[in-house]
């Protein structure tokens, strides 16, 4: 089935190349190190090397997007990993100030170790754009979804309505107001509750709010700072994380987020360079945490979080560019399963057709 | 260090060597009164690239077009003439630079912002001369500004370094229609990124 999957993808992806002069397909290869992937609890460190391929194509209104990759890592085989995905947009332009946005999604992930570690997730949605083609511009959207997880218990279905609203309080320099809502069923999972074990199926409901801006500096430098807030209510008694780790299952998906992410974006000749610093404070109210693999200690898990990456392109000819990238994590918590810090860097070279 | 010396002398003498321009023709840059040390440009490159034989043509064209240039443009500058032939090698003709400077306050910031912004469209999105034209075309007939050519510069340089130039294209097709029809720079800027 994922065999079948990849050569699908791969010759939908030349086939829109082949066919038409405003397809690209990009192809690179990307070694690098992880350390601590999944923090401190569990230890895995390795080198890796990558495959991917990617592939576009875009009409006046159609865009169409395919992604695949590999992963596999030298002295970790059991992360490897496979990461699919399409993406399929049409623009209804109802005026030229109007836009109706239909968007589709399908993404597989599977880990290829492991034999139900597979996740398929499906998205659509719809977008009303008003843009007053001056200074403003207001999105809304409703999406619908699932995520099917080779482990059926984790699956789950939602829904998400987001507004936002772009203000250009300069010419290149803009204010970003976003906000969403969003609510998680999980389908197969069934929640005991109350006496006599009444079933539930568990929820969770979503709520976020972000605010940005954008400075541009001549043409080479754009800063992005954004705050954000998150909060989620849940009744979800345990978690079962996509990536298989930790392997204890955490109580209560109920928490309280925000942080600060600042971004750059710095183009200098054949460079193209893009930092980022996050600070987040994550509060789990209601999960314990572990003073050690198996020592529970008082309700509450709190998580002081940062993450400082850098990605970078340099392009030795218009159809050739080298990558690198890096990121640095660090995660401060009193909880065993939540703290650890641990770095992935990588080079690449890509080959653009 | 005296074979450094040497070296340095000798790579010094090539250097002057290869940047020597033909007699014939530097009389008649001095004649028409349009001196300047981008010629020597034209003739490192042609030797670079094993081009000599051409050196004459390339530079008798370039005399034709500050020649046009001069003749249809009041505000033309023999300052500005290392400007002007960056926009010849581009593909720009004589008459479409006219516009520009005929339409807008020439400034020594407004040439490097279209320099810059001219450069960009013919090397990230791969524009070709006559699609440069229709640029020039529209930036000296609607209401656009240096600012408004040096927000658009950066824009295609950060989502080209984004995507690696994916959408070079599609986002050139769209730049060129907007541009074109003197959409405001915000709404042009925020139609491009929906490209990414």
């Amino acid at each position: 089935m994922k065999k079948e999957l990849v050569i699908l993808v791969f010759l939908l992806a030349t086939s829109l190349a082949v066919l038409h002069a405003e397809a690209s397909l990009l192809t690179g290869v990307t070694y690098g190190y992880d350390d601590n992937i999944y923090r401190d609890s569990s230890q895995v460190s390795s080198a890796f090397l990558e495959e991917s391929l990617f592939a576009t194509y875009t009409s006046s209104a159609f865009q169409a997007e395919a992604f695949v990759s590999h992963m596999g890592f030298t002295s970790a085989a059991s992360e490897n990993q496979l990461l699919m995905n399409l993406t399929l947009s049409y623009d209804l332009l109802l005026s030229m100030q109007s836009t109706l946005r239909l968007l589709g999604e399908w993404g597989f992930s599977d880990y290829t170790e492991w034999e139900k570690a597979d996740l398929t997730g499906l998205k659509g949605s719809f977008s009303y754009i008003y843009d007053d083609l001056s200074r403003t511009r207001t999105t809304l959207t409703a999406t619908f979804g699932s995520n099917n997880y080779g482990l059926e218990t984790a699956s789950n279905s939602f829904f998400e309505g987001s507004a936002s609203f772009q203000y250009y309080y300069a010419l290149d320099d803009s204010l970003t107001l976003s906000g969403y809502f969003r609510h998680h069923i999980w389908e197969e999972r069934r929640l005991e509750t109350g006496h006599a074990g009444t079933l539930l199926t568990p929820s969770s409901d979503l709520f976020g709010l972000s605010l940005s801006t954008e400075f541009s500096l001549k043409t080479a430098f754009t800063l992005t700072p954004r705050l954000y807030w998150e909060s989620q209510n849940s009744n979800m008694a345990a978690i079962i994380p996509a990536e298989i780790e930790p392997l204890v299952e955490q109580d209560a998906d109920t928490y309280h987020c925000y942080g600060i992410l600042i971004e750059g974006s710095l183009s200098l000749g054949r460079l193209y360079l893009n930092p980022a610093v996050n600070y987040f404070y994550k509060e789990y109210p209601e999960r314990y945490s572990f003073l050690d693999e198996i020592t529970p200690s008082d309700a509450g898990v709190i998580i002081k979080g940062w993450n400082i990456s850098a990605e970078g392109r340099f392009f030795l000819a218009p159809f050739l560019a080298t990558s690198f990238s890096w990121e640095w994590d660090d995660y401060d918590s009193e909880d065993y399963w939540s703290r650890g810090s641990g770095y992935s860097a990588s080079a690449g070279l890509f080959l653009l057709f | 260090m005296r074979f450094l010396a040497l070296l340095a002398l000798l790579l010094s003498l090539t250097l002057q060597a290869a940047a020597q321009m033909p007699p014939s023709l530097e009389k008649r840059i001095e004649e028409l009164g349009f001196q300047s040390d981008y010629w020597n440009t034209y003739i490192r490159m042609a030797r670079l690239h094993k081009r000599e034989a051409e050196i004459e043509g390339i530079i008798t064209s370039r005399l034709s077009f500050l020649h046009r240039l001069k003749e249809s443009c009041s505000s033309f500058q023999a300052r500005d003439i290392s400007h002007y032939l960056y926009y010849s090698d581009l593909g720009l003709s004589a008459d479409s630079l006219a516009g520009i400077l005929n339409a807008k306050e020439t400034s020594d910031e407004l040439l490097k912002a279209l320099n810059g912004f001219l450069s960009v469209a013919a090397g990230y999105l791969q524009a070709t001369p006559e699609e440069l034209e229709v640029l020039a075309e529209a930036f000296a007939l609607r209401n656009y500004s240096r600012r408004d050519l040096t927000v658009l510069t950066g824009l295609i340089k950060t989502l080209h370094g984004r995507d690696f130039g994916m959408k070079s294209e599609s986002r050139k097709k769209r730049l060129i229609s907007l541009f074109r029809e003197g959409y405001s720079i915000s709404f042009i800027k925020r139609q491009l990124e929906d490209l990414s």
